[in-house]
């Protein structure tokens, strides 16, 4: 189980974050959900160590995971807003340098790559380096990444950003059986049809705090109440709280 | 190291170094390279061809990591060192002995910018907010150590310091950085690295 309880975080005297708490069930996947900068990715690089919190603390099985963590921090996966991956190297390079950071054993990460290489449809060869890859590429690159280690947890910040839908389909099904095997998820994305798919539960961020964590039942009949005759009561529902603000008329547009 | 001396040749900053070759065969000396060169050795987690962070997430020890990229920048520091030196004695008379001195003291340099450079680049200097003043400080300390350092190995040379002088002196810093950097084991301000 992930929890993450109280974390505040300012930037100068702009407050972002004002006590999020948030918990992440064993074997399930959470959403987190909001607007373009509602704090989504610094409360994603609070949690894996990036940056310091002001208060508040990040659990992972009861156990505080503080920036020193180090023990821990290798049973997650991460993929970031911003990927890490090595332009200057080819998929099959980096996994294999990501591979020996993670310690794995020699007998074992070779596969491992080339069975990611194959599930992501990333190049095999060497000849092409990632600074090379389209938008999606990189992203996928990033994905396996993350997946290399076999981690239990996976923290995901815009993981499909670029990935094309076929593939988008194939990486929520794997996440489905990660899930079944033990593995806690916690994501963060624009793509509403995705997360729908693919999540169990559903934390809304908005104005640095959770101002609902449910499950999709609970959101279709919270929607249902407001949104009852719109095409999509769950997205209206969500678009209409993260976009408080009246729409701009772009007059010259018109 | 294999990997960061692949992206060091594919981003082409092997190349770096080089510029020791004008500088040697002009000045006969090597400690401008230093000091040209010096953002390499005290930014090292800017400098590092790639993101920091990867070390920080996959639970790897800083150690590893300066122990493969300051090595890898000593094999290109070397290379072009000793190429600046084999020119020069083609195009000039000069002993053996006296040459070997030099790499050896070279070398001894280069060690001590490790450990300074190392120091520095993990150090609360980081969290100066100014870059300027943040630069102009890592820079004095440096370009300070080196100097000095430059200095007491030229007082060795002119005495006629017999070459395993020189040579303990190396083993002495190759020891200190070893220690040193074994002890490192995370960036301790990950976040400005963002």
């Amino acid at each position: 189980m992930m929890k993450i309880e109280n974390i505040t975080k300012s930037y100068k005297k702009q407050e972002v974050l004002k006590g999020v708490d948030l918990s992440c069930k064993t074997d399930q996947i959470q959403a987190l959900l909001g607007a373009n900068g509602a704090g989504k990715s610094t409360l994603i690089n609070i949690i894996s160590g990036l940056i310091k919190t002001d208060d508040g603390a990040f659990f992972i099985d009861d156990k505080r995971i503080t920036i020193d963590s180090y023990k821990y921090r290798i049973k997650v996966g991460y993929v970031f807003e911003k990927p890490i991956y090595i332009e200057k190297l080819s998929a099959k390079e980096y996994l294999t340098f990501v591979a020996k950071m993670y310690k794995l054993p020699k007998n074992e990460y070779p596969q491992r790559i080339e069975e990611l290489l194959t599930f992501f449809e990333l190049p095999s060869d060497n000849k092409k380096y990632i600074e090379s890859y389209s938008k999606g590429m990189k992203s996928k690159v990033s994905l396996a990444a993350a997946l290399i280690h076999q981690p239990s947890y996976l923290i995901l910040d815009e993981p499909f950003d670029g990935v094309d839908f076929v593939s988008i389909q194939k990486i929520t099904r794997l996440f489905k059986d990660l899930t079944k095997k033990g593995v806690t998820i916690l994501i963060t994305s624009h793509q509403y049809d995705v997360v729908a798919e693919l999540c169990d539960n559903f934390a809304l961020l908005k104005a640095g705090k959770v101002i609902f964590n449910l499950t999709m039942p609970e959101l279709v009949e919270k929607a249902n109440i407001k949104h009852k005759n719109s095409e999509n009561p769950v997205k209206s529902y969500l678009e209409s709280l993260m976009n408080d603000s009246q729409e701009s008329q772009l007059s010259w547009l018109k | 190291m294999n990997n960061i001396l692949k992206i060091q040749i594919r981003k082409k900053l092997f190349l770096i170094p080089l510029i020791i070759i004008p500088f040697f065969i002009a000045t006969k000396s090597y400690i401008i390279i230093f000091l040209l060169l010096q953002g390499r050795f005290f930014n090292v987690f800017q400098q590092a061809d790639f993101q920091v962070h990867l070390y920080h997430i996959t639970g790897s020890t800083l150690k590893k990591m300066l122990h493969s990229y300051n090595l890898s920048w000593g094999i290109w520091f070397n290379l072009w060192f000793i190429l600046s030196q084999t020119i020069y004695l083609f195009s000039n008379s000069g002993s053996f002995q006296f040459i070997i001195i030099e790499l050896i003291d070279f070398n001894i340099i280069l060690f001590i910018s490790f450990i300074i450079g190392n120091m520095l680049s993990n150090s609360d200097l980081i969290t100066i907010k100014i870059g300027l003043l943040k630069t102009m400080a890592a820079s004095f300390v440096f370009g300070t150590c080196i100097s000095l350092a430059f200095a007491l190995l030229k007082i060795l040379t002119l005495l006629n310091t017999p070459i395993f002088i020189h040579l303990i002196l190396l083993m002495i810093m190759v020891g200190i950085w070893q220690y040193y950097t074994k002890q490192q084991l995370q960036i301790k301000f990950i976040q400005y690295y963002l």
